[in-house]
């Protein structure tokens, strides 16, 4: 059957790769006799989505590897919606009726459509079929999630996702992200998630970048001026397309780490040049420098990414530690407006006893 | 030769209001003098510069604060508000609802920043896409002025970023007016703690005091 060809042919990958730890991408076609990498890659890909559970069950290592050089922009689509499981969702059934329905967030998203990606072909003009289908999963998904409604910054992520694949697709995808991926703990109203990953993110540079960090604080440059995007739109806004994609393909089976892999690459990589700059020289290098450095080079981006140094374990006891300096600040703040009571309330008394 | 004359101020000037109003579009206009329907939505901050030739011995740096319009946003932008010098709160004249939440925005911006003389920081109010036509609000500059006295401005502004109508004049008249504010003395304010009254004859004291 072609199903056994198949899989004995992915284990001589395995195999090869496990032997010469080059060339995975050629061996793999040793049938097909095909010269070309691209070719070649196409292939692999196709049997890696046709095989999926194996994959992902056993061939965990080089799959992740395979991500890390790129998902073959044909493949995406189903790529991304098996890596987040997003295949079979019930919720899919809902899409239509929820288009039926009218959200309260509307106008907002309206505001918003024009202006993501508003330089993309496929997103321009007011009739657009690129705004009219962002427009759709942005108001279905403001609707089965009505805490987090809609957000600035997720509809580049969304825009993203409608370049590859249709509407329904897309919106499950999302979903998926939004539970599974911490994104909805980013884009809730309080934004919570987004400044434990600056937090994290700050710790990292402290420790990797103490120069950077020195120089940053004598500038008042504050890590959010420049890494919220980052974290919100996962570089969509920083990066041209082409890089900005080969960043997701690794979110999508990596998750947030790879933001804070980047963005620690992208500072190393620019450490010299900063610490010469004031403040707003260093602005204007985060808007207009930065975003360019790696327009022929994605692989190098991405080689130095998984250069840096990251501790999940730390991570984790930096959020345990945000959540406890939160919480303090939060009874803070309560102590504080019961004292201002108590305090207006006593001078009230003092005033009465002083007539 | 040194022109020893020259002084040159650093001001930060915020740019805020209602998601979608025109505040990126209004910078840069002022800024890189250019338009495009085509801005992107702001995620966060973003920053501009523009330098000014005051008179002939001023020359004025003005740091622009571009800050995300919508409201979840407010938690992270606020630090941003540190230190500013003066503020442009924007609405869109074709759409009441950023103009009903103009006080919002100003009431925000007060609580969260004073002069260290304490006062408010100048805040100019823009009214912007008046080249749109249709508006309701405009038509009566009177009631306008009046609504700038009663909040706290000290101008307002049709403004086109579109058409470059009056964004010029609208940052001569902040800067004009932080200028006037730094002339201005030191003023104190009330703080909203109470000064023990150690000399007071009516001594509240505390009650334990008594048990003996």
């Amino acid at each position: 059957r072609l199903l056994e060809a198949d899989s004995k042919s992915l284990r001589s990958v395995n195999g090869s790769r496990r032997n010469s730890g080059s060339s995975l991408v050629s061996s793999s076609s040793a049938s097909s006799n095909l010269s070309h990498l691209e070719e070649d890659t196409w292939i692999l890909w196709g049997r890696i989505v046709n095989e999926w559970d194996e994959w992902r069950k056993k061939k965990e290592k080089l799959l992740k590897e395979l991500i890390r050089k790129g998902i073959p922009h044909h493949f995406r689509a189903i790529a991304w919606q098996l890596l987040c499981g997003a295949t079979e969702m019930p919720v899919k059934n809902q899409y239509s009726e929820l288009l039926k329905m009218s959200s309260p967030c509307e106008k907002l998203i309206r505001r918003d459509i024009a202006r993501t990606y508003p330089e993309h072909e496929f997103f321009k003009g007011q009739d657009s079929l690129g705004q009219e289908v962002l427009f759709n999963v942005m108001k279905a998904y403001s609707l089965v999630d009505r805490e987090v409604g809609y957000c600035q910054g997720s509809a580049f992520i969304v825009g993203l996702l409608l370049m590859q694949m249709p509407e329904e697709e897309a919106f499950c995808v999302f979903v998926r992200l939004m539970q599974e991926y911490r994104l909805r703990e980013l884009f809730k109203p309080s934004m919570a998630q987004l400044g434990l990953c600056i937090y994290q993110f700050e710790y990292m540079l402290q420790e990797q970048l103490p120069e950077l960090n020195v120089h940053f604080r004598s500038q008042s440059f504050l890590t959010s001026m420049y890494a919220s995007s980052w974290f919100l739109t996962l570089f969509l806004t920083t990066f041209p397309l082409p890089v900005a994609t080969r960043v997701f393909d690794i979110f999508m089976y990596e998750g947030l780490e790879i933001v804070f892999r980047v963005g620690m690459a992208l500072l190393q990589f620019n450490q010299a040049e900063l610490v010469q700059l004031d403040m707003e020289g260093m602005s204007q290098y985060f808007q207009k420098v930065i975003p360019h450095q790696f327009d022929s080079c994605p692989d190098k981006l991405i080689l130095k990414a998984f250069q840096v140094k990251y501790n999940p374990k730390k991570m984790k006891r930096l959020e345990k530690e945000y959540a406890a300096l939160k919480n303090k600040e939060m009874e803070e703040q309560i102590e504080i407006k019961r004292l201002r009571t108590e305090n207006r309330l006593l001078k009230q008394r003092i005033e009465t006893l002083e007539k | 030769m040194q022109k020893h004359s020259q002084k040159e101020h650093l001001y930060k000037l915020l740019v805020i209001g209602d998601l979608g109003v025109g505040k990126t579009s209004i910078i840069k206009r002022y800024v890189h003098q250019n338009f495009s329907p085509h801005y992107r939505a702001t995620i966060g901050v973003d920053f501009a510069l523009k330098v000014l030739s005051w008179d002939a011995e001023t020359v004025v740096r003005l740091q622009l604060w571009d800050i995300a319009g919508q409201e979840r946003f407010g938690n992270m932008t606020r630090v941003y508000y540190r230190e500013a010098m003066g503020a442009f709160i924007v609405f869109d004249v074709t759409r009441p609802a950023t103009f009903e939440a103009v006080t919002k925005w100003k009431e925000d911006l007060d609580s969260k920043l004073v002069l260290p003389n304490g006062k408010p920081v100048p805040t100019v109010l823009l009214a912007n896409k008046c080249d749109q036509g249709i508006d309701v609000l405009m038509n009566n500059g009177i009631k306008m002025d009046q609504f700038c006295k009663e909040n706290g401005f000290v101008g307002w502004f049709e403004t086109s970023a579109k058409e470059n109508i009056n964004i010029n004049e609208a940052s001569r008249c902040l800067v004009k007016h932080i200028i006037d504010s730094e002339s201005d003395p030191v003023q104190s304010v009330e703080p909203d703690i109470i000064k023990p009254h150690l000399n007071s004859s009516k001594i509240v004291s505390c009650s334990a005091c008594f048990k003996s």
